[in-house]
């Protein structure tokens, strides 16, 4: 076990023992971490802050069924607020289908026609025509796949969050891949 | 998915470094606000006095009332008896150092 892991672990046996205090120590090391796996999901900054409170609520409830021995507070800790982001995609999913190609940006717009790679592409405008791509893919499709390419999670590391195989993972990520391949593909003659 | 695969692994290289949220600087302040009461919260303080004052009134007037049966039934003074000597006891005292 690692130092912070070991850290982690003492904290939250001195929380149960009788000093909730100490939790603020757990929010404050992990809050940027809360952020950024939800951030990936929602661009609202006020709903991403709303989720991470429910994540570290959650967490606080359920502080008890932490157990050291079978994953660090961190792991356990992610998993939550990945759960927390698959439930956000599968509550937004009948929303995001209604997204009109008109509503994309005009760099994207642009970006998208174009055969080579001159145009220039901002982050954003990068995030808009994944969400175009990615709205027919299932929320589960839409998690790991979000996971393996922009989060930059391996697939032990996403089976570990996702509590789901290794093999079904690597399955899913391929299928996902090639949805989102074909759905470029028709986003670009559509245009 | 040859064809567009430059352009995906493009998509995802640019979405990759889009700016995450940041936690505003009141955020620990916020999460410990809803997981621990703060001590100046008189509402849920009261709350959970109240049951137990309540509680601990009701035992002394049945200690009260027991010991009275209990002390009746032994043919004792009761403590009303006591406390009705000590009255006039004290109104003898009163009486003698307003009139001496």
């Amino acid at each position: 076990m690692s130092a912070i892991a070991e850290e982690d672990a003492a904290c939250v046996r001195s929380i149960l023992a009788g000093r909730p205090e100490r939790f603020r120590e757990l929010v404050e090391r992990y809050q940027d971490r809360v952020f950024a796996i939800l951030s990936r999901y929602e661009r609202d900054r006020g709903r991403v802050e709303d989720m991470a409170q429910d994540v570290f609520v959650k967490a606080w409830r359920h502080l008890k069924k932490f157990d050291p021995l079978k994953a660090p507070f961190q792991n356990w800790l992610s998993r939550m607020a990945t759960n927390a982001a698959l439930n956000h995609v599968r509550a937004e999913k009948p929303f995001r289908e209604q997204v009109p190609i008109s509503q994309l940006g005009e760099g994207a717009l642009e970006w998208l026609q174009q055969e080579d790679d001159s145009t220039p592409l901002e982050a954003m405008e990068a995030r808009e025509i994944l969400n175009h791509c990615m709205a027919d893919l299932t929320p589960d499709e839409q998690l790991i796949l979000t996971m393996a390419e922009i989060e930059g999670c391996t697939s032990p590391e996403i089976s570990e969050l996702t509590g789901k195989a290794a093999g079904t993972i690597r399955v899913a990520l391929h299928r996902a891949k090639q949805k989102l391949a074909n759905n470029l593909t028709r986003l670009q003659e559509s245009l | 998915m040859k064809d567009n695969d430059p352009k995906l692994q493009k998509l995802f290289r640019v979405a990759r470094e889009a700016p995450s949220v940041a936690p505003p600087e009141t955020f620990a302040d916020q999460v410990m606000s809803q997981v621990t009461p703060s001590s100046a919260d008189n509402v849920t303080m009261i709350h959970f006095l109240l049951p137990k004052l309540a509680w601990a009134a009701a035992f002394v007037i049945a200690a009260f009332l027991t010991s009275e049966v209990i002390m009746n039934t032994n043919g004792l003074p009761s403590l009303t008896a006591g406390t009705d000597e000590l009255a006039s006891a004290w109104d003898f005292e009163f009486d003698t150092i307003i009139t001496p």
